[in-house]
């Protein structure tokens, strides 16, 4: 393939990607079923296949390892962002929108990559270190294990259970004699009962129906009950959701490469990853690295963990199954152990699953993604961006 | 929060052998196996049924001291595979008479072969599909419901669809791994397409979340009417990313539902959602205001919702067939062949309307239809004719 072929096939995709991220950033795509909008959808969900393909791709290229428990480190990242925003966060304060929405988030999501990080730690190094040496099956065969392990312990932990849970909306508290109208929402009351066996539990009740008016009664009984606990619900627009998307992916992106590229620790990386036992000898602390590249993958699981449940609503134990596997494909897709590539297969995964989804049939777009994984693998088996493999003798 | 600790509280004392209803006096009380899914994605219907089960066991109790029995729960776990096992459990190592159960008609199907082949009755309180008593070769004799069937149940939707809201053209939403999902939406869409108006099917599956695409795909349809035909960890979903691409267009659902967590999954929406439905908190019916009120100091001040009402129905339909049936066998504990004798034809009153147990072993009951609006509002009941 002659140079100038080889820059324009790389060139126009990225031409085209930024015309879509632009397009998202300045105005509304998205809603519609134009081309663009579809493409803004796939670009939105290979985002987040991204974020978790990072860190298959990290780990991979330091130590050769499909870490299939990565999944649910991107659920207990959208775990730890859930408990954030639920109970310290948006269904609490009674604040105005939106700053402590985005104060909110920004701690939810900090919460969710250090959850997701610290959980990596302690996961490599009661796990995969003293099975390092034992070989690549066995490392293999422990991540399956530990992948069905942590979803099991979240299913009985009585605080996850499992059961999925909606995700939690903004509360907007108003006072009672500041309850408008009702034109424009559903004005809900924050009650407290008492079960039959002593526990306190809080629940929602309507008051005051959207498109109703508001009778004196109900306006006298809600100032007798001290209306400071009338909310309305918010929602956080599938603009700002896709947009937060998106910039978080380029700032995890440029922040990784810098990392990588720039700090003496990405350089201990690239030196374990290029031959561990020579970068041991150079005095390079093997251990410590892979420690930081397992809590590093994990955080931007993490930070995916909140950004997949704030986009579709809802949490489970095994909201990291499909999200895992796919970002899996994704990374060798791209071409597991390159970070570039991890990017790249995410996107293309997202895109081209959509496109097919929206223009031939939504019935068989999972059967895609895996056909996409075989073709690739058959044609170039190293993945988009991947290096021919050097074997070592 | 509590709900989920109460949750994983049942499931682990499930785990631990069965949640029993203490019984009284008799040492050989009738056994009622209930597997039902008190967790994963359909666990609100299990919960729900299991409080209206408890709530009129506990009443039943008080009411007739003769009747000595105990509930054992198993949580299937919303899954398909488990329900088989956990049936055959309940028969064998706990001694169950009759086993009630469970929600999703894909997995009381499961449990249908296993009562079929152990000759034992077996009770559903919310599986609408229609082959469940209609393919008797697969799942026997002995199925019964105290809910209606889809065939009734799609076909007042698609009336619905087109004589309240006019409709011409609707679009289906359909997920083949789901009995209860294809079928209704088949009924639908020949009672729709039989009264002139046109349907076009799109699929989902349950292992995804992510419904995008699908739903910027069916705004483009321009449907004047949108079937979710499956049940609420879907449809929340699908109705908060619709916000946009189909504003202004109703959708309905059936019964699959009717589950306190739609709207929190769905989210603040200007939609107008309605479904088909048994039972609604809100109906005036005296009857109805009876129940919420009881299941209310239950349960914390929680609504219930239809699973709650059926599973208080399907315990009293329990309660009349054994009464029935120790009628009939001279005073005795009942067998499981009395026991499915006794409920052909069993009539009584319920909280979901009159139930009267027909040839098809489904009762003929009203169809509510629910609009689902910051809370579940009751719109229409309609008889059956």
């Amino acid at each position: 393939m002659s140079p100038r072929l080889r820059l324009l096939l790389q060139a126009l995709p990225a031409l085209a990607l930024g015309y879509v991220v632009v397009r998202m950033l300045v105005g509304d795509v998205g809603g519609g079923t134009t081309l663009l909008d579809y493409l803004s959808i796939g670009v939105t969900q290979g985002a987040i296949y991204a974020f978790v393909a990072l860190g298959y791709t990290m780990v991979y290229g330091i130590i050769r390892l499909i870490n299939f428990a990565h999944g649910e480190f991107f659920m207990a990242g959208a775990f730890a962002g859930y408990f954030v925003l639920r109970d310290a966060g948006i269904e609490r304060w009674a604040l105005p929108q939106p700053w402590p929405v985005l104060l909110a988030y920004l701690a939810a999501l900090l919460a969710a990559a250090l959850v997701a990080g610290t959980l990596a730690l302690v996961a490599e190094a009661a796990c995969y270190r003293p099975i390092r040496k034992a070989g690549r099956v066995a490392a293999l065969l422990t991540a399956v294990g530990l992948s069905l392990l942590l979803q099991n312990l979240a299913r009985q932990w009585p605080a996850i259970g499992p059961t999925q849970r909606p995700w939690p909306a903004p509360r907007m508290w108003a006072a009672a004699d500041e309850v408008p109208s009702p034109a424009d929402a559903h004005y809900y009351e924050l009650k407290t009962f008492t079960s039959p066996t002593g526990e306190r539990v809080e629940r929602e009740k309507p008051v005051v129906f959207k498109g109703a008016t508001m009778t004196p009664a109900v306006r006298q009984r809600l100032a007798a009950e001290g209306g400071r606990n009338v909310f309305r619900k918010g929602e956080l627009s599938r603009t700002v959701v896709d947009r937060s998307i998106v910039l978080m992916l380029a700032a995890a992106a440029v922040g990784l490469w810098f990392l990588v590229q720039r700090t003496r620790t990405g350089k201990a990386m690239r030196a374990v990853s290029e031959d561990m036992a020579a970068a041991r000898l150079m005095g390079v602390n093997v251990d410590r690295v892979i420690a930081a590249t397992f809590f590093l993958g994990a955080f931007l699981a993490g930070l995916g963990g909140v950004a997949y449940c704030a986009k579709y609503g809802q949490v489970d134990p095994l909201t990291g199954f499909m999200p895992g596997l796919k970002a899996f494909i994704a990374a060798v897709l791209g071409g597991i152990g390159s970070i570039p590539g991890a990017v790249v297969g995410g996107l293309f995964l997202g895109v081209s699953e959509n496109l097919f989804a929206a223009e031939v049939s939504t019935e068989w777009k999972d059967v895609l993604a895996f056909v996409l994984l075989v073709v690739v693998l058959l044609l170039k088996p190293t993945g988009l961006m991947g290096r021919p493999y050097r074997e070592k003798v | 929060m509590r709900r989920s600790l109460r949750a994983a509280t049942v499931a682990v004392l499930a785990l631990l052998g069965g949640v029993a209803t203490p019984a009284r006096a008799a040492d050989d009380p009738l056994v009622v196996g209930v597997v039902l899914p008190m967790s994963g994605d359909n666990a609100t219907f299990g919960q729900e049924s299991w409080n209206g089960l408890q709530i009129a066991a506990k009443e039943l109790e008080g009411k007739d001291p003769s009747f000595a029995f105990k509930l054992v729960l198993s949580d299937e776990q919303s899954k398909r595979e488990q329900v088989a096992p956990q049936t055959k459990q309940l028969i064998e190592n706990n001694g169950a008479s009759i086993v009630v159960g469970s929600v999703a008609s894909s997995n009381t199907m499961q449990a249908a072969v296993v009562c079929k082949e152990a000759g034992i009755p077996l009770l559903t309180p919310a599986s609408t599909n229609d082959k469940l008593t209609a393919e008797t070769e697969k799942y026997g004799e002995d199925v019964f419901r105290v809910c209606f069937k889809d065939s009734f149940q799609g076909t007042m939707l698609g009336r619905f669809a087109w004589k309240t809201l006019h409709a011409k053209k609707a679009v289906a939403l359909v997920d083949k791994g789901q009995a209860y999902s294809v079928g209704l939406s088949e009924q639908f869409t020949r009672e729709f397409t039989a009264l002139g108006g046109k349907v076009e099917t799109e699929y989902y599956t349950s292992a995804d979340k992510d419904y995008t695409t699908l739903v910027q795909k069916v705004g483009g349809m321009k449907p004047e009417v949108i079937l979710i035909s499956g049940y609420y960890p879907q449809a929340g979903p699908m109705i908060k990313l619709s916000k946009d691409a189909w504003k202004g267009v109703p959708i309905i659902g059936g019964d699959g539902l009717d589950s306190p967590d739609l709207l929190p999954l769905a989210g603040e929406t200007d939609a107008q959602v309605y479904f088909t439905s048994h039972f609604v908190a809100s109906d005036e019916d005296p009857v109805v205001q009876g129940f919420v009120k009881k299941y209310q100091e239950a349960y914390a001040g929680a609504d219930p919702g239809a699973m709650a009402a059926l599973g208080y129905d399907a315990m009293y339909a329990v309660y009349e067939a054994a009464k029935k049936a120790r009628a009939a066998a001279g005073g005795g504990k009942p067998t499981p062949k009395q026991l499915s004798a006794a409920l052909r034809g069993l009539e009584f009153t319920g909280v979901t309307g009159k139930i009267v147990i027909g040839p098809d072993r489904t009762p003929r009951k009203a169809v509510v239809i629910v609009k689902a609006s910051g809370a579940f509002q009751f719109f229409e009941k309609i008889q059956p004719e």
